[in-house]
């Protein structure tokens, strides 16, 4: 029996590989497995990846090889690994390479297949016919320019990895550079070693892909890092109005850009200038239910040398099929959670690009360079009368409710505010009502999506400014909204056992304060909101949060 | 390799099939051949028959190209090879003879049909062990030509082999080596006239004197082996050799003494073996033994790779392991015909990501087979580890008991320590070198039994065609009795040293890596869900299990204990938990439904009031609306009412369930006589298995003084078409596997017609 248990690594027999996080070896085995290994969860005690066709590819791709992997599991591996998972590993890379994508034109790319079985299977293959203009040889296959991301889309889904070495279309240069210092305060500005390096892994896997960084790490600074590194007119594309004019704001405070070159594509602007910065909802605007979307030829029919996707986690399906047309432009996604409760996760990788910066966020913790945060659950009794008609409520939805808009969370969010005075305060919920309620209990004033977008930045600008200390927001303040000096979150209410909403909102908190952060979480007990919140505690349980519980029922 | 070849085509066969062999034969050759076939009889069980030279080299001529155990049906394959070899057998009077000479052998049981071919029978092909080779070849010397000697020893032999017991055989072997060697050039030229002349003159006349000194020689050199201490057996050898042989003879006794003098206590034996220059050299035994399995496995036994079609279940220990593993917390039931149960099955391939169920049953046929698992009429249930015990069974899977002499089991554990492993063998080859090897006694072991018996929980792979057989290392360790080391971690388990801590996290998961010890995994399975298991062992802390130990509090800390042991301190959300239930207590009645009671005419509300049943008005605006406070009995509330004169709505008619662990301990816990009450009843008896919810009447209950004994003997009644009808058997709850229970009103029972039931 291959034995060696001070070594850190299990591979197990379903391509997962679990690392031990105390094991002295543990950076090392990091550092040599992540390049063709997918993180998945990063608890405490172990973390654990996973050898997929797409991070092997990728590895490939980035010019990684067999030999290299192979030497990474045996190197660190404590067991004999798993002949299946070798073998498996060596197919996989085998595949890689096999089908080459270049272009004749700017009107007709090349698909070349080396391997005749792959080519045979690929002509008669019915989903990929339409996809493909012209067979000229057994090989050989010409495609059009806009089939290229979907082509390569389907060939993934069969299994075969497209090198697509077409290339990129060069769009009018643009140049901007990062400031030495903040022009809003003279702060220092540095690229932090991560979002260098994640800069660098997203040039240098060949300028598409997406780059997961926690809330509060820095993903606006990696945008526009990367921004300088390609040197081109971008289009940067965000959730939310509130989040293009933070992306504005600080493209003109941390880079040079002049503001006559920064354009926005909202509601009330309509530029288009060598930075634009756009909204999906304004990309997926349409006049009539059923009309089209003129707004998305911004995407499709500009020339941009780089589109950044922030928030990419949640973008609409009519954006997923538009990129599909421009896989010519170098694309970045930004995102903090790549999970989406639809599991369309996937798709990103496929469309976007491949995940190629990932960090857990205890690591970042652990480095300062985002807040410490504690997590706590708080189980509120309902009162009779809600306890009531939790328990006769036509259905679980009905109950939910009931139980996420318990009265008794009222008085206890009060109780945490009390202990928490002078900090910047959120307290975030989802339902209109509740959060009416409890801000005039409170007195404070609340956010929802009902607010104008004037209003709401009014508000947020007073609260980073320090004049307001409390806010109540709905799920508007979910993401892309940068909070510096919140460092308390009470969530009273959530949407069923969302994860990204979980790990969203604790994002809220994380950017770093000098002191520790804390998020807490009103569950009614006994009632159908406990069983969603184990649910919703997941993503942040697999980044190694703890969630103390804590029983206000006695 | 030709004597090889000329070995593997002796035919053994007992003494019935050789009659009718020879009868069938008959036919098919002309006398001159038929003379040529040997009768020899060594036993009352095993003849020889050995044919000629010609008819071999015919054989083995088709053997090269043809499986050798395989006959054409028709027989016309056979006769078309055999023709090009000699044309006179392709007539086809021949053939219609031969064809004849088949099915006779097949009548007489000596072949066999099968799927449009003949087969020989397993042991009808053998290969003589060496000390049958002495024999053959002694009796060979009697009762045949000198000159059919002659033809049968090829041309090409390199040496001669024989060994025996009997100083007269070996003295035999090497006459009839020098038999052989008269023939041979290369031998010629090495030996002067003299030399030579002896040679023919002991081969001539039977030189008496030679023969006798021979013998004397071969038991002096054979006791020269014995004595310990003694110079090294070749310069004793060379000893006996000179007080016994006139020096001009040494040499060529020498050459033709080559073969084993085969002494007991085997590392003290010989080999003389030919050198190329016509010289001689001694051989330790074992080399030589060693040098003859490994030529055998390079040329004879080795097969091209094979792809496994019948894989040893050993090969996949880790997912043997993990089967049994999973079978710890997940249920393997059987149903009444024994087959497993299809919804455990499925759950267990869910969990395991087996292909199919078939791999399931393999594996805990195997498991089964080692007693690792327990087979019940109902269930397979996981037993202990014994490797011990399991090193025992797997030899006698290897090693059947029906050769219990201990000669013979030695024998048998050494020629199978022989086999080498690590490499595709031909099963016929293999069987008929055993068989060779065994000799008569071994006699009647199935020896291909041995290989293709009982596959399902074998040590060695088959492959496809069931014609070779890989043996694993582990194969070998078996047959020296070495308790195995297996390459899956999780085996380590079993061991002493076994790690006993893990990884719990927040949300109640618990990781342990493969080696954690066994001992302490069955504590777990107590109060924890396997979620998955890979190396790592995967485990959830099984709430609703520990909401049922609520009542007993000692069990609740046991368990805390326990996983405190695995890590500690133990996450705060999991101390929580913990914490939670040891604070649970009884609630009493909670009626979960129909608590809302209307008021007919809102004026009874003051009357109401009188009543003295806690009640609440919940909306202000509906005044009229009643809400009875928790814990309390709506049946005496309505009953109340309907004395009181007070009408009331009720949404639906008042359930009083008793719910949760303590209630219901509570509850059973009452001094009250229960037995004839009817129940509305869920309860969940296995972990793992659905709850079911029941009509039943209280046959009896108990309520000792403690909570393990506290439970109900209730008869199950199940609503058919024609009404209820019961259960035969009572089942008897405890309570900690009552979810909830109600006893129904007497207006429930008269309208559901339980009340005409005896």
């Amino acid at each position: 029996m291959t034995y060696h248990p001070e070594r850190p690594l299990i591979v197990q027999g379903d391509h997962s590989l679990l690392l031990e996080t105390h094991n002295p070896q543990f950076n090392a085995a990091r550092d040599a497995i992540s390049p063709f290994a997918e993180l998945e969860k990063s608890p405490e005690h172990i973390h654990s990846y996973r050898l997929n066709p797409l991070s092997l590819w990728n590895a490939a791709a980035a010019g990684h090889s067999l030999e290299e992997a192979e030497t990474a599991l045996h190197d660190y591996s404590k067991y004999a690994i798993p002949e299946n998972v070798l073998e498996e590993m060596r197919h996989t890379f085998a595949r890689y390479g096999q089908l080459i994508l270049t272009k004749d034109d700017e009107q007709t790319l090349r698909l070349t297949i080396s391997d005749p079985f792959i080519a045979a299977q690929v002509a008669k293959e019915k989903s990929l016919i339409d996809k493909i203009r012209q067979q000229i040889a057994d090989d050989t296959f010409l495609i059009d320019p806009a089939q290229r991301g979907v082509l390569k889309h389907a060939l993934i889904k069969l299994g075969f990895p497209v090198d697509d070495q077409a290339g990129f279309r060069d769009a009018g240069k643009f140049n901007l550079s990062l400031r030495s210092q903040t022009a809003s305060d003279a702060q220092p500005l540095k690229l932090r070693d991560y979002q260098h390096k994640a800069v660098e892994s997203f040039v240098a896997s060949g300028s598409h892909g997406v780059i997961v960084l926690a809330c509060g790490a820095g993903k606006t600074i990696v945008g526009m890092a990367t921004m300088a590194r390609i040197g081109m007119t971008t289009l940067i594309i965000t959730p939310n109005t509130a989040a293009a004019h933070q992306w504005h704001a600080e493209l003109l405070d941390k880079t040079n850009i002049d503001a006559i070159d920064l354009g926005e594509f909202t509601s009330s602007r309509k530029e288009i200038l060598p930075v634009t910065i756009a909204t999906y909802q304004m990309l997926t605007y349409r006049s009539r239910k059923d009309g089209d979307m003129p707004n998305m030829d911004l995407i499709t029919k500009h020339d941009w040398g780089l589109i950044i996707f922030d928030e990419v986690h949640v973008l609409p399906a009519p954006v997923f099929r538009a990129v599909s047309e421009i896989q010519a432009r170098r694309r970045l996604g930004l995102t903090a959670t790549l999970i989406r409760e639809d599991g369309l996760e996937k798709d990103v990788f496929s469309l976007i690009g491949p995940k190629r910066y990932d960090l857990p966020w205890r690591e970042l913790e652990q480095s300062g360079h985002i807040a410490e945060a504690h997590c706590v659950e708080i189980r509120v009794p309902m009162s009779k009368d809600d306890h009531f008609a939790h328990a006769i409520a036509d259905d679980k939805r009905k109950a939910y409710r009931i139980a996420a808009e318990n009265k008794v969370k009222d008085t206890v969010a009060q109780s945490l505010i009390e202990k928490h005075d002078g900090e910047g305060i959120l307290v975030i919920g989802q339902y209109i009502k509740q959060l009416e309620r409890i801000a005039a209990t409170l007195g404070a004033p609340v956010i929802t999506g009902r607010m104008s977008s004037k209003e709401r930045e009014r508000l947020y600008d007073a609260f980073r400014a320090g004049d307001i200390r409390l806010l109540v927001v709905s799920k508007v303040a979910n993401y892309a909204i940068d909070l510096p000096d919140a460092s308390i979150a009470i969530q009273i209410s959530g949407a069923f056992g969302s994860r990204q909403e979980e790990a969203q909102r604790l994002g809220r908190i994380l950017r770093p304060k000098g002191g520790p952060a804390y998020f807490y979480t009103l569950v009614s007990d006994d009632s159908e909101e406990l069983k969603f919140a184990i649910n919703r505690q997941r993503f942040l349980a697999e980044q190694g949060y703890d969630y103390l519980i804590e029983d206000w029922g006695e | 390799m030709a004597l090889k070849r000329l070995y593997n085509w002796r035919i053994q066969c007992t003494a019935q099939q050789l009659q009718g062999f020879e009868t069938a034969l008959a036919p098919v050759f002309d006398d001159t051949i038929r003379q040529q076939i040997l009768k020899t009889c060594y036993n009352s069980s095993y003849h020889c028959a050995l044919l000629s030279k010609n008819t071999l080299l015919k054989a083995i001529q088709f053997s090269k190209q043809h499986d050798t155990s395989v006959i054409p049906t028709t027989g016309e394959h056979l006769v078309q090879e055999l023709a090009k070899h000699n044309g006179d057998i392709a007539s086809e009077d021949l053939k219609t003879e031969f064809n004849a000479a088949l099915l006779t052998l097949k009548a007489r049981g000596i072949i066999f049909e099968q799927d449009s071919h003949y087969h020989l029978p397993a042991d009808f092909i053998l290969l003589l062990n060496r000390f049958r080779e002495v024999n053959t070849w002694f009796s060979l010397c009697h009762k045949f030509p000198k000159k059919l000697l002659q033809q049968i020893i090829p041309d090409d032999i390199d040496f001669i082999t024989a060994r025996s017991d009997e100083p007269s055989h070996n003295a035999m072997a090497a006459w009839l080596a020098c038999e052989g060697f008269k023939s041979h050039e290369p031998l010629r030229k090495t030996l002067d006239d003299k030399d030579w002349e002896l040679l023919h003159h002991l081969d001539m006349y039977g030189d008496i004197h030679s023969f006798k000194t021979l013998s004397t020689f071969c038991g002096d050199a054979k006791h020269a082996m014995k004595i310990p201490g003694q110079p090294e057996p070749a310069s004793e050898l060379q000893g006996a050799l000179e007080r016994h042989i006139p020096e001009r003879l040494q040499k060529l006794c020498l050459m033709g003494f080559i073969g084993f003098l085969n002494c007991k206590g085997r590392d003290k034996s010989i080999k003389i073996v030919m050198s190329a220059e016509g010289g001689y050299r001694l051989l330790p035994y074992w080399d030589t033994v060693r040098t003859d399995i490994a030529d055998m496995e390079k040329e004879s036994w080795a097969a091209s790779k094979c792809k496994i079609g019948t894989a040893s279940p050993w090969l996949h220990d880790h997912d043997l392991w993990r089967l049994w593993i999973t079978l710890h917390f997940m249920p393997l039931r059987k149903t009444r015909n024994g087959d497993l149960r299809k919804l455990d099955v499925k759950k267990i391939l869910s969990l395991l990501k087996f292909d199919t169920a078939e791999v399931i049953e393999i594996y805990s046929s195997a498991l089964v087979y080692c007693g690792f698992l327990t087979e019940s009429p109902t269930a397979l249930t996981p037993a202990s580890i014994d490797w011990t015990d399991w090193l025992k069974r797997q030899r006698r899977l290897i090693m059947p008991t029906d050769h219990n002499k201990p000669s013979q089991q030695k024998m048998l554990t050494r020629l199978i320590s022989e086999l080498p492993v690590d490499t595709w063998l031909e099963i016929d080859k293999v069987v008929s070198w055993l068989k060779t090897k065994a000799g008569h006694t071994l006699a009647g072991l199935s020896w291909h039994g041995l290989f293709m018996q009982r596959q399902a929980v074998n040590l060695h792979h088959l492959n496809k065609s069931d014609r070779y057989i890989y043996l694993p290392p582990l194969y070998h360790a078996v047959i020296r009795n070495e308790l195995p080391s297996l390459p899956s971690p999780g085996w380590l388990g079993t061991e002493g040293s076994a790690i006993t801590t893990g990884f719990i996290t927040a949300t109640g998961c618990i990781q342990l890596s493969p080696e954690f010890s066994h001992k302490k995994l069955k504590t777990l399975i107590n109060f924890c869900t396997l979620t998955g298991i890979g190396h790592m062992i995967e485990l959830r802390l099984n709430s609703k299990v520990l909401m049922q130990m609520g009542t007993d509090k000692k069990q609740l800390m046991a368990c805390k204990r326990i996983l405190e042991s695995i890590q500690s301190p133990l996450p705060q959300p999991v101390c929580y938990l913990f914490d939670k239930q040891m604070k649970q207590r009884p609630m009493a009645r909670i009626e979960a439904t129909s608590l809302l009671v209307r008021l007919h005419d809102p004026v009874d509300i003051d009357t109401l009031f009188q009543l003295g049943f806690p009640l609440r008005q919940p909306f202000p605006d509906l005044p009229d609306i009643i809400l009875l406070e928790d814990g309390l009995d709506a049946h005496s509330f309505i009953l109340a009412c309907q004395e009181a004169g007070i009408a009331l709505e009720i949404g639906s008619p008042p359930k009083c369930w008793v719910e949760g662990f303590a209630s219901v301990l509570e509850w059973i816990k009452e001094p009250v006589q229960r037995s004839g009450q009817w129940l509305e009843i869920c309860y969940q008896k296995q972990r793992n298995v659905q709850a079911t919810q029941v009509t039943a009447r209280i046959e009896r209950n108990f309520s000792g003084g403690s909570s393990n004994f506290s439970g109900l003997e209730i008869r199950i009644f199940n609503k058919t078409a024609r009404g209820y009808s019961s259960l035969k058997d009572p089942l008897y709850l405890e309570s900690k596997h009552i979810i909830h229970l109600r006893i129904l009103n007497t207006s429930e029972i008269i309208s559901s017609g339980l009340d005409q039931l005896s």
